[in-house]
């Protein structure tokens, strides 16, 4: 059960694999029995190579590095999955060594000060954080799945958002993903702005990709010549990416020609592709003031068969109108737009759930090594604020006196071992929970 | 906690810490459950994982 429930917290970089004896066949259903692990045989008409070669005795355990190096071994026999505290002592170690083997922090700074010089560099998994600055010229994730991010991805503050500024200088999309790259891949917490692709995405440009798009600023970008979609970003080839938390706002699609070609002036997706943008009051993207001739905010292209589309999933989005109308958003069954919101004259309005306890996600998450905790509550009363690791074991916790509104709360983990936990929030008629996950 | 303590330190004398490469092999996955039942795998197709080999062969 522990690889399924590794799986099921959402580590899916441990691989298990199961190594038995053909002369023990028959007991091949008892060794895989509800389990999903890989089961492989050795051969003993071979001498047992792999058993030999490793030096392997019954129950014999050994964790393998990112490049297949021995990190450690031991025999499993005195530990029993079933029993809770073997249980949790065996998941434990696990990530663990997952932690201490995992990704690398590369950090752009003063000393280093080239972005595309830390991507080239950079393996699968790595974060690379970006102090605040200006950083001009373009950005290409090439092959790799990574995450590039201001220093609130590692708890900083919000404030730096506006700071780390990705400045395309007037050439060329400012951001590139088009290595097949998946959700794993994350461009968090800059601005991006001065881009001018001649003829996709200004801003960004997404082609066969899928990475996640959180929480930047987009503006100013251009898009076009004879012809041109996606000033903001342009969302291209078989691409699936989650676009969440932006601010796209005077991006324009333009160009020489006199023509009816120029579309998607916030977001242009096109016919192979099915992202999804926004999903809740805490994800919605701000998307206002783009030009296109169609479709100045969003578009989709729908110039093959629309029979049977699914409109894409646009939950909880600020526009200038809510609804937006068919010059903003289009075509209006390619989306859908449920739960939009307004942007008044004073900015963004401010959405309050609609319950007397919410608990938002904390952010940074993943984080490292500290996160912010955002709860809300519509009528003073107290609350307890309880911080579980994956054993059930409370490592925080804060009493909050009576209060009504917003309050904010800030966890420092650095104390805390790399892995999955539990934030929980109650008063005396709500209770609500998250997962947290600390990455060090 | 006092048995758990007990067991790590057990442990401890059980284990033993290497650096060098361990030995790939190529075997067919015959657990019908696994998403890679019937293919011919080993550690090196798990590479920027950390992989886990379990040695056993009766339950």
């Amino acid at each position: 059960m522990i690889h399924e429930d590794l799986i099921a917290m959402g580590v899916e970089d441990v691989s298990i694999i199961g190594v038995g004896k053909d002369t023990y066949n028959s007991d091949l259903p008892g060794m895989i029995d509800g389990r999903i692990l890989p089961w492989v045989e050795d051969v003993e008409e071979d001498g047992y190579p792999v058993w030999t070669d490793y030096g392997a005795v019954q129950r014999s355990t050994y964790f393998l590095d990112r490049d297949g190096a021995l990190l450690y071994q031991f025999n499993i026999t005195t530990l029993d999955p079933n029993d809770p505290e073997d249980y949790y002592y065996l998941i434990n170690l696990i990530l663990d060594y997952r932690a201490n083997d995992g990704p690398n922090i590369l950090r752009v700074n003063q000393g280093n000060p080239s972005i595309q010089a830390n991507i080239d560099m950079a393996y699968d998994g790595d974060i690379i954080l970006v102090d605040p600055g200006l950083y001009q010229g373009q950005i290409d994730f090439l092959d790799k799945n990574i995450t590039l991010a201001t220093l609130i991805y590692s708890g900083y503050g919000e404030e730096d958002i506006e700071r780390s500024i990705l400045d395309g200088d007037g050439v060329g999309p400012v951001v590139t993903i088009n290595g097949g790259q998946d959700q794993s891949s994350i461009l968090l917490g800059f601005v991006i702005k001065n881009g001018n692709a001649e003829e996709s995405g200004g801003g960004i440009l997404i082609e066969d990709s899928s990475p996640t798009i959180d929480r930047n600023i987009i503006h100013h970008n251009q898009a076009g010549s004879c012809g041109g979609s996606g000033a903001g970003i342009a969302i291209i080839g078989e691409s699936y990416p989650h676009v969440f938390g932006n601010t796209i706002h005077d991006n324009i699609v333009s160009g020489d020609c006199d023509c009816d070609c120029y579309f998607g002036g916030g977001i242009f997706v096109d016919t192979e592709s099915w992202p999804i943008v926004g999903g809740s009051i805490t994800l919605g993207n701000v998307i206002h003031d783009n030009f296109a001739d169609n479709g100045s905010e969003l578009y989709r292209d729908n110039s093959g068969d629309t029979t049977n589309w699914t409109p894409i999933y646009a939950h909880h989005n600020f526009f200038d109108n809510c609804p937006p109308s068919i010059q903003e958003v289009y075509p209006t069954n390619g989306w859908d737009l449920v739960h939009c919101h307004e942007i008044n004259a004073l900015g963004i309005e401010e959405i309050l759930p609609n319950e007397n306890l919410f608990l938002y996600p904390n952010y940074p998450n993943p984080f490292n090594a500290s996160t912010n905790i955002k709860i809300f509550q519509s009528d003073p009363r107290t609350a307890e604020l309880f911080i579980y690791d994956i054993r059930g074991m409370v490592v925080f916790f804060k009493k909050l006196e009576s209060f009504s509104g917003t309050n904010i709360i800030n966890w420092n983990a650095s104390e805390q071992s790399s892995g999955l936990y539990f934030i929980k929030l109650r008063n005396n008629v709500f209770s609500k929970t998250q997962k947290a996950i600390l990455v060090k | 906690m006092k048995m758990v303590m007990n067991k790590k330190t057990f442990l401890s004398i059980l284990f033993l810490f290497s650096l060098n490469a361990q030995g790939d092999f190529d075997l067919e996955d015959l657990n019908p459950n696994s998403e890679t039942y019937g293919q011919i795998i080993g550690p090196s197709d798990y590479l920027d994982n950390i992989v886990i080999v379990f040695f056993g062969h009766e339950y």
